[in-house]
């Protein structure tokens, strides 16, 4: 099951949402929910660190970067394991299924983080007057329309395309079919510059699959490449796993 | 204005919310003060620190005030006065020596001076928290100009302080230089003088009275006025020919990305390590800190015009970092030739380490660790060549820098590296990514440190040590060897081996006998030791073979044997065999770990003084005992 392969795509945020009713009424919550989901990110996209920060509990904050309020007040956040959001803004796609009975709540929110797509379902809980967001488990991301899939096999030592040429909107449908873990590293190749920019990366247990959907891919080359290491500490990129593909 | 974009940029999923920490630390200490002016761009010249060149160097660190912004001059801690320090040039293959006089004030603590790319034995390297100048006190480094056998290849590196936890804060208050190395080997067409020009990046804030202030950020600082040679977008007057550009960012944190404001490229020549194979054409580059890049500017047919040296890392002025004036008509006399330098051959790497740079428990870490000076992470052997796999798990770019080594790029994410990071030693790489560099450990034994060169990075564990081992020696030995001598000791009848004791000297056809022989000794000498074992070599163990038996084995009877070092005065305790038998046996007291109790040394196996002592012993006074050979067999390394 994808949720369950990905695992490590799992990250539980925690959001302080602040409610203009008082909570009663289905719909009212449904409406609060969603609001209060924009306004978090709201506050990402303004660098408003101080209310981006007081939007986390302590748990979920601990949780998802691995360090205290305290701690990223000074320093980054560990970021090991999953980056739910880069530095670039965050665009707030769909809200549904928003949902309240009670003390709990759903939603499902899809965010384009740079050029990736991507789906979570928050799970909130009532906290006085508040909302937190106690939980936020990725999902696939559907398949934008008109947008093509291509199948990106993955195995020792081996990336093989279903396309070489793509357009600036693509899925990526990354299947492990080796004995191993392994990552997908999307890398844009600059070659005026001559860099490799990191895009998005997924990892995957063997046997697992998760599509990686791209929205707005500038043109240019392309490098997919997994970066785990063997048990000699060789990096199955150098074995092999290395791949190119062209946006056009 | 967008105070993000002086930034790190983020290289999107991988960064998240660090840089987002990170704007806000910066708007946070900028936006509440009236911010510090310099005035219009490129209103003021060029500064070219003093060149400081011969084998004998003085740099003294020390508080001066230096005339940055318009206004208050600042207060830095630098090196002779200057910011950056002089540009040190040394001669390859020359040894120099550069004094540093630590006259800061008490408060800033002991300095250490890292000469930055440079081999340089470990007492010489600049230790963190070793080797230390305390204040008011000096110290000597020596640089020998040489390596692996040859001449250091030219190269540009930097000097600057590298104290244990304050490497950021001493950098960022001014301990900084450029280090020429300069090699004859280098094409000599290249521009040279005058049109050798060296530009150091560096960013810093200014409070409102124009003082640095240093309020340490583990994630890095970055500034908010650029500076080039310590002058805020500086014009600088060039003749339209070539200019050869040596660029250092000397920079806590921050990136450029280089560009020339006329669309023109710059012909890169080298990198952190001296001269590339061949030039290569960049529109743009990105450099790091730390990063060195020797870069060739032709500004033929630009005379009267201005062109603006651009930072595309950022917006603003932080984007227009200088301007170029060609307002000379010069004739041109250099040339960028088509070969520059063979890279220099590393060896194929015959062990894999890795390496990786990641954040954990709120400490920025390599394999998890954090430093630790009692702690050693790799003790490569000296003359071998190994790989090193660098990869940067975490969202943060890391630029990884090894002390000492020359190293190259061997992948980069599994590709091939880029043309220009060949031999380098300041490693970029990226969230998500890998780099695998081989290196070659030669000339110098002892510990070294190496770590990510973000210095707040670096400051906050990101570093750890490695220690080059001298390779151990291989095992030999003698073989077994037969003595020459022999004589009767005292004991028992007092006739030792009477019979054909010569027979002993060698395996097969004739032996030694010695009738009714319990209580006799006899000793053998003349192994020809001496000449086997070379002077110096330690002594492992000390093998003696005897070939021997019985003419019954009723009663007990039993061979010992015992070692002289002085000619058979003095002797080892007996180690003895117990097997008794009628029919031909070998055994072997001692071994090759076994040395008899004792060191030995090569000439106390000289012929005049080794010897072997045989005892024969037993309860039956008929007892004869019969030797074939007594060989003798030294291990040794």
């Amino acid at each position: 099951m994808a949720v369950a392969t990905l695992a490590v795509l799992m990250i539980a945020l925690a959001v302080v949402l602040r409610s203009r009713d008082d909570g009663r009424g289905a719909g009212g919550d449904a409406v609060s929910v969603e609001r209060a989901v924009r306004g978090a990110f709201a506050a990402y996209n303004a660098a408003n660190v101080d209310r981006f920060l007081a939007q986390w509990t302590e748990r979920g904050f601990v949780d998802v970067f691995g360090v205290t309020k305290e701690e990223a007040a000074d320093v980054p956040p560990g970021l090991s394991g999953l980056r739910p959001l880069s530095q670039s803004t965050v665009d707030v796609g769909a809200v549904s299924h928003a949902t309240a009975a009670g003390d709990s709540a759903r939603a499902r929110v899809v965010l384009t983080d740079l050029h990736v797509v991507r789906t979570f379902d928050f799970h909130l809980v009532r906290d006085g007057r508040d909302w937190l967001i106690d939980e936020a488990v990725e999902r696939p991301s559907g398949v934008p329309p008109d947008t093509a899939i291509v199948p990106v096999e993955l195995r020792e030592y081996d990336i093989r395309l279903g396309a070489d040429k793509v357009a600036r909107s693509v899925v990526l449908r990354a299947a492990n079919a080796g004995r191993a873990s392994h990552q997908l590293l999307l890398l844009r190749l600059d070659d005026v510059l001559g860099t490799e920019e990191s895009i998005g990366r997924i990892e995957l247990p063997p046997g697992g699959s998760w599509p990686l959907v791209l929205r707005g891919l500038e043109p240019g080359r392309y490098a997919l490449v997994c970066n785990l290491l063997d048990q000699k500490g060789v990096p199955h990129s150098s074995r092999g796993m290395r791949a190119e593909l062209r946006v056009r | 204005m967008d105070m993000r974009s002086g930034l790190r940029r983020g290289r999107g999923l991988a960064v998240g919310i660090s840089a987002l920490l990170a704007a806000s630390a910066l708007l946070a200490v900028v936006a509440p003060s009236v911010r510090a002016g310099h005035g219009a761009a490129f209103t003021k010249p060029l500064f070219i620190p003093p060149v400081l060149s011969g084998q004998t160097i003085a740099l003294t660190a020390q508080e001066a005030d230096v005339q940055i912004l318009d206004g208050n001059p600042t207060r830095m801690w630098t090196f002779n006065g200057t910011f950056p320090g002089p540009t040190i040039r040394a001669q390859t293959g020359q040894t120099t020596q550069v004094t540093v006089a630590n006259n800061l004030p008490s408060s800033a603590g002991s300095l250490t001076l890292h000469n930055h790319g440079n081999h340089s034995t470990p007492e010489n390297d600049g230790q963190p928290d070793s080797f230390l100048i305390g204040p008011g006190q000096s110290r000597t480094y020596t640089y020998s100009g040489t390596e692996d056998g040859g001449n250091e290849r030219g190269a540009i590196q930097w000097y600057h302080d590298h104290r244990m936890n304050l490497t950021g804060r001493n950098v960022w208050m001014g301990l900084a230089g450029m280090y020429i190395i300069d090699d004859p080997a280098d094409p000599s067409t290249l521009p040279a003088g005058a049109f050798d020009v060296p530009l150091i990046l560096a960013d810093r804030s200014f409070d409102s009275q124009n003082q640095l202030s240093y309020n340490f950020d583990s994630t890095g600082l970055t500034g908010d006025h650029i500076l080039v040679n310590g002058v805020p977008q500086p014009y600088f007057e060039v003749g339209d020919r070539k200019y050869r550009f040596r660029m250092l960012n000397a920079s806590n944190l921050r990136d450029y990305e280089l560009e020339l404001g006329n669309g023109a490229s710059f012909v890169q020549i080298g990198t952190d390590s001296g001269l590339l194979p061949v030039p290569v054409s960049r529109q743009r580059i990105l450099l790091g800190p730390a990063e060195r890049v020797d870069v060739v500017v032709d500004f033929a047919g630009q005379f009267g015009n201005a062109i603006v040296l651009r930072n595309r890392a950022a917006t603003g002025a932080l984007s227009e970092l200088m301007q170029f004036r060609v307002t000379q008509d010069l004739a041109e006399t250099s040339s960028v030739p088509a070969t520059l330098r063979p890279a220099a051959q590393l060896g194929d790497p015959t062990l894999t380490r890795t390496f990786q740079f990641d954040r954990k428990s709120g400490q920025w870490t390599i394999n998890g660790l954090g430093f630790d000076a009692n702690r050693v992470d790799a003790r490569p052997t000296l003359g071998t060549t190994e790989k090193w796999v660098l990869s940067n798990p975490g969202g943060w770019s890391h630029l990884v820098h090894i002390h000492d080594v020359d190293q190259q790029a061997l992948t980069r994410n599994g590709g091939a590296p880029p043309a220009y990071e060949t031999t380098k030693e300041v490693w970029h790489i990226g969230g998500g990514q890998t780099v695998e560099v081989k290196l070659e450990f030669t000339d110098n034994v002892g510990r070294y440190v190496f770590h990510c060169h973000v210095l707040e990075h670096e400051d906050d564990a990101m570093m750890t040590q490695f220690e080059v081992v001298a390779p151990t020696p291989p095992t030999l030995d003698t073989g077994l060897r037969s003595p020459a001598a022999h004589q009767a000791a005292s004991g028992g009848d007092g006739n030792g081996f009477e019979s054909n004791a010569a027979g002993a000297f060698a395996d097969g056809s004739t032996f030694a006998g010695n009738v009714d022989g319990a209580g006799d000794s006899h000793d053998f000498w003349s192994y020809g030791l001496g000449t086997a074992v070379p002077n110096g070599a330690t002594i492992l163990g000390i093998e003696v073979r005897l070939d021997w038996w019985l003419d019954s084995v009723a009663g007990k009877s039993s061979l010992s044997t015992q070692l002289s070092w002085n000619g058979g005065a003095s002797w080892t305790t007996l180690k003895t065999d117990t097997r008794e038998s009628r029919r031909e046996g070998s055994v072997v007291l001692g071994g090759s770990s076994d040395t008899w109790g004792r060191s030995w040394s090569s000439a106390e196996l000289a012929d005049a003084n080794f010897r072997v002592r045989v005892v024969s012993t037993s309860d039956s006074a008929v007892r004869d005992f019969f030797l074939d050979w007594i060989p003798v067999r030294v291990t040794y390394r």
